[in-house]
């Protein structure tokens, strides 16, 4: 029986709008039709029905979808008979909400009305641009045109909250990433008074470490190893940062502790050095693939998406950030640096090696840059100067947050990353960048040494 | 200060007469004449962060967007004046479906006007600072807020939709006032009035430095809070300074545009700002005489570097900047003066 | 001259200051002694409107110091000289003296600026008075510590103030530097109100003219002249550490 039909509404189909005006001339003749070469139209048309009555689940799904773009009555036949004999649970939802959209466009006005309800609550990316068509639709039933106007107006709401909570979560993944920058940006300033403008580069260096480590699984080490490249990079570039910032703390740092104009056009200086060679050896341009454990993301009913990556990105700053957090408060070595940082003289006096300390404490600053940089090759690709796109907002954080304040470090990370994403979302990226510019003078004149200040006597200048 | 007014001679003798006349005699060709005269240019701009930072002790890292406002200030002049009979806007806004010149354009369809609202726009971005200095935020914090303040107006320059021209910039310009700026003739009139402004810029600079003015600006950078506690509003002091400091700047960007013909936002990105610092720190800082020094030895190592190796010269330039701050605090002039009265004690020691 | 009533400076918990009243009198020389941490710089800082207190309130011949600016209160006259010098390293001697000198401070009357003779006077004059005449032309920054502490205190000098602030001047001085110093503000205290703090009490007993007042925690112990406050014993308490002393007594308070 339902071949039977079905194979009548396929003659139907072929002689409403595909079969060329020769043939239908020379009757309803089936032998004949068969005998005409197939055009390619017909013979996706064939396969369509062959999927339909597909035994697998999943073949009818996509033969359902490609059915709920069509506008026509014959369709209409097709899907109801369809949506009868279907059996598999997820199946039959698809083959309804397929229906439902023919409907909307060649249903009765009731059925127009069921259907705009219906669409009302699928996810916005589907039901919006179906119902903005539909409203479209010229002579429309009066009730119909007002309830679609009605549920279109109630997703686009839906939308702008969807989309502002991504952007909150967006922000707070980039005011991640700020925070892991600024951390060590903020711990050197502090203890030695050096602003490092190569502080980017480290974080550079990180994601070509990255990138180099997953060059050197994809030749030694079979494909499945390939996942494991990434999170093993996350220690070692660690470790590789950590140790160029050694070398550049031996050679060049430690004649300007406590000079931070000098300092700025030193360390300025060899991020130039170190950007020309990195593009020398890499060239322009590299991206580092994210393991696959990482791809995709949580997704929830109304149709918000929080990626697995960026997920992993906030959960790593805030493990990192506690980690600093228990150095500096629970160990010797951060006693050490908090004394260094707080009296320099002082701490030499009781016997603790500043300059041990400061090597140590560089160290670990450029270290923490080298994790941002690994993070980063999950989001963006690696370029020598990737540094730089980092670096002025870093900067910014830190002079925000109030200078060596970890604390404030991560509030105005977090509060510059949000805020940054909301301006972009409402203006251009570029005129966000200005504002968030703005904002951050106007705060400085209110509180000049940031979120979080010393108090007491303030030392003469 | 007899020995200065030599220098002062020597210089204008090479820059003023005999570079001209080996143009004359065919011995120096036009283009590198122009060449010298970009890098005059430069060392205009030298001189304001000079006065900014080798005096006052204020370091800038948004100078070259000064720089820039006086290029791109008489750029829109000559993009309106060169534009083709009949056509009403420049190819980037046409592009952009505008049809009519934006209103802030407006100003700039004069060479009076062009000159008068870029120094207007340069001193109320500079009085920007004033908000900063009152603050008391003052060293690295003010460098990192006007780098940022660098980055976001580059940005703002390189969008389509501000009409300035996006990324390319401005260009294609021929006649400045009915001079064909092509003309070898006029090239070096142009090359001659750069050496005059630098000279008068100079001169002006050195008044400045040896009014009282000048002292209070040596007096910020050694001591802050004792001007303060002796009756001085320091910050005004600094809003002036930043904006002379910005203006000189300016005139120097003015007298580049007609020589390279063309002025883009990578002139003013913070690059560009920081290089301004090396030429003074190279120099030698709080000296007018290093700003101008190294401006042009930075300047000629690149022309240098980047017609030999071109792949060399960041590294040649970052190590620059190390040996600078490392080895040359008082610049190269610095250097110069340690080595001449080292001689000279040697000589009395011989005696 | 100088009242401050009820003036409290807290950081945090911590209560540097609370002096219930100060009084200085016109052309008086005062002394402030006490041990350290006792919140005597605090005070001039707080007069000089370095600091901002909690409360209070500070007159200067009936003006309200306190929430003032520095510049407001440098114009009325007050000077101050820090404990560390504070002086123009990198300038003469004579530009130091030359922006110390008192006339309009703004920037415009700075960049046209021309020495009038009656300030050249004055300015030689005062040059003379701290013993730098002879230096005038030597960068402020290779003087010596002590010619560093005249100098700043020429500086302020020169403004012409009403009442002198002055910390430790004789800090770091060799006796007979120290001398000369003692002589100078005795002969300052004769022209201006001067309130000096300092440590040392034989150039304590050098200068002390009239009163002393003796700050102890934040707070005016006792005052008197320079015989009485040695004598008293809550003062040596101080000093020594007695366990009746005030500060005990203080603490329990």
């Amino acid at each position: 029986m339902r071949a039977v039909l079905t194979s009548l509404v396929f003659l139907m189909l072929c002689l409403l709008d595909i079969v060329p005006a020769a043939a239908q001339t020379s009757g309803a003749d089936t032998t004949q039709v068969a005998a005409v070469p197939l055009t390619r139209a017909q013979k996706r048309e064939l396969a369509l029905m062959n999927n339909l009555h597909s035994q697998q689940a999943d073949v009818r799904i996509s033969a359902y979808r490609t059915l709920s773009a069509r506008r026509d009555s014959a369709t209409l036949a097709l899907l109801s008979e369809a949506l009868v004999s279907e059996q598999d649970a997820a199946a039959k939802e698809v083959a309804d909400m397929a229906l439902q959209k023919v409907l909307l466009f060649v249903g009765t006005s009731g059925q127009q009305y069921d259907a705009i309800q219906k669409l009302g609550e699928l996810p916005i990316g589907e039901g919006l641009p179906l119902l903005q068509e539909y409203v479209g639709v010229p002579a429309l039933d009066p009730g119909c045109e007002v309830a679609a106007r009605n549920a279109i107006k109630a997703l686009e709401h839906k939308q702008k909250n969807i989309d502002g909570i991504q952007n909150i979560f967006s922000g707070l993944s980039l005011g991640s990433i700020l925070i892991l920058v600024a951390l060590g940006l903020s711990i050197i300033y502090g203890l030695a008074h050096i602003i490092n403008m190569a502080h980017g580069e480290f974080m550079m260096i990180g994601a070509y470490t990255t990138y180099c480590m997953q060059l050197l699984f994809q030749e030694f080490l079979p494909a499945s190893w390939f996942d494991a490249a990434w999170f093993l990079s996350l220690p070692i570039s660690f470790a590789v940062s950590a140790l160029f910032g050694l070398a550049i703390e031996r050679l060049v740092i430690r004649h300007l502790y406590s000079r931070p104009l000098e300092s700025l056009l030193a360390t300025w200086g060899i991020s130039l050095i170190l950007i020309q060679l990195a593009r020398t050896i890499f060239g322009d341009l590299t991206t580092v693939k994210s393991p696959l454990c990482l791809s995709g993301g949580i997704t929830f009913d109304n149709g918000i998406v929080l990626p697995y990556n960026r997920l992993f990105i906030m959960a790593l700053t805030a493990i990192v950030f506690l980690g600093v957090m228990l150095v500096f408060q629970k160990t010797r070595l951060g006693m050490k640096i908090r004394a260094v940082t707080q009296n320099r003289n002082m701490a030499a006096c009781v016997g603790i090696s500043t300059k041990r300390i400061d090597m140590l404490t560089f160290a670990i600053g450029s270290g923490l840059a080298g994790l941002a940089g690994c993070a980063i090759t999950l989001i963006g690709n690696v370029v020598p100067d990737m540094g730089q796109t980092y670096i002025v907002d870093s900067f910014i954080v830190v002079v925000t947050g109030g200078v060596g304040k970890l604390f404030g470090c991560v509030v105005s990370g977090l509060g510059i990353g949000i805020l940054s994403k909301i301006f972009e979302s409402m203006f251009e990226a570029v005129y966000g960048k200005v504002l968030i510019l703005l904002f951050v003078i106007i705060f400085l004149q209110k509180r000049p040494q940031g979120l979080f200040r010393d108090k007491g006597r303030v030392a003469e200048d | 200060m007899k020995k200065d007014t030599i220098t002062y001679g020597i210089f204008l003798l090479i820059f003023l007469v005999l570079m001209p006349l080996g143009n004359m005699c065919g011995l120096i060709e036009t283009n590198t004449l122009s060449l010298w005269g970009r890098y005059l240019c430069f060392a205009i701009a030298a001189l304001g962060v000079d006065l900014i930072w080798g005096y006052t002790g204020i370091m800038t890292m948004c100078h070259a967007f000064f720089f820039c406002m006086g290029a791109y200030g008489l750029g829109m002049y000559l993009t309106i004046t060169n534009l083709p009979a009949g056509q009403m806007v420049p190819d980037f806004m046409s592009w952009n479906a505008v049809t009519s010149l934006p209103l802030f354009w407006r100003p700039f369809s004069t060479l009076a006007g062009a000159i008068i609202t870029s120094a207007l726009v340069t001193v109320l971005l500079g009085m920007v600072s004033y908000f900063i200095f009152r603050r008391r935020i003052k060293g690295v914090f003010f460098a990192i807020i006007t780098q940022a303040m660098a980055l976001a107006l580059f940005l703002l320059f390189s969008r389509n939709e501000t009409m300035l021209g996006g990324t390319n910039g401005l260009t294609n310009f021929r006649y400045l006032c009915g001079l064909d700026l092509y003309d070898p003739q006029v090239k070096v009139g142009i090359y001659i009035a750069t050496v005059v402004v630098l000279a008068l810029m100079f001169a002006l600079s050195s008044a400045i430095v040896r009014s009282k003015f000048g002292r209070v600006l040596v007096g910020i950078r050694d001591s802050e809070s004792r001007l303060r506690f002796t009756g001085y509003n320091v910050s005004h002091y600094q809003t002036a300074v930043f904006v002379i400091g910005a203006l000189i700047a300016m005139v120097g960007g003015m007298l580049y545009l007609p020589q390279t013909g063309i002025v883009t936002p990578n002139r003013m990105d913070v690059t560009a700002s920081v290089e301004m610092l090396i030429w003074v720190a190279l120099g030698g800082r709080g000296n007018l005489k290093g700003a101008v020094v190294g401006a042009l030895v930075v300047n000629l190592l690149y022309n240098l570097f980047t017609s030999l190796i071109p792949e060399a010269w960041p590294y040649m330039l970052g190590l620059m900047y190390v040996v600078t701050v490392l080895y040359l605090k008082r610049g190269l002039l610095g250097l110069f003066s340690d080595m001449l009265s080292r001689i000279k004690k040697k000589k009395v020691c011989c005696k | 001259m100088l009242q401050v009533k009820n003036l409290l400076v807290s950081f945090g918990e911590l209560i540097a200051l609370f002096v219930q009243r100060f009084e200085v009198a016109d052309k008086e020389l005062r002394v402030v002694i006490g041990p350290n941490g006792a919140g005597k710089s605090t005070l001039m800082d707080v007069l000089c409107g370095k600091t901002q207190p909690n409360s209070g309130s500070a007159l200067f011949n009936g003006v309200e110091l306190i929430g003032k600016s520095e510049l407001e209160i440098a114009e009325l006259g007050v000077g101050r000289k820090f404990q560390k010098p504070s002086i123009f390293d990198g300038l003469t001697v004579y530009d130091n003296l030359l922006l110390g000198l008192r006339c309009k401070k703004d920037v415009f009357h700075s960049m046209f600026f021309r020495l009038s003779p009656m300030q050249r006077d004055k300015l030689m004059f005062t040059a003379e008075r701290v013993g730098l005449k002879d230096h005038l032309n030597v960068k402020a920054g290779a003087l010596s510590h002590g010619q560093k502490q005249w100098l700043e205190i020429a500086i302020v000098l020169l403004q012409d103030p009403k009442l002198l602030l002055i910390d430790e001047p004789a800090a770091g001085m060799s006796d007979s530097e120290t001398k000369k110093t003692g002589d100078l503000l005795i002969e300052l205290g004769k022209e201006h109100s001067v309130i000096v703090i300092e440590h040392d009490m034989h150039f304590v007993e050098q200068i002390a003219q009239e009163k002393v007042s003796v700050l102890v925690r934040g707070s005016i112990l006792t005052e008197g002249t320079f015989q009485q406050v040695k004598n008293d014993p809550d003062v040596i308490g101080c000093y020594l550490g007695s366990p009746d002393s005030a500060q005990m007594r203080n603490m329990r308070v």
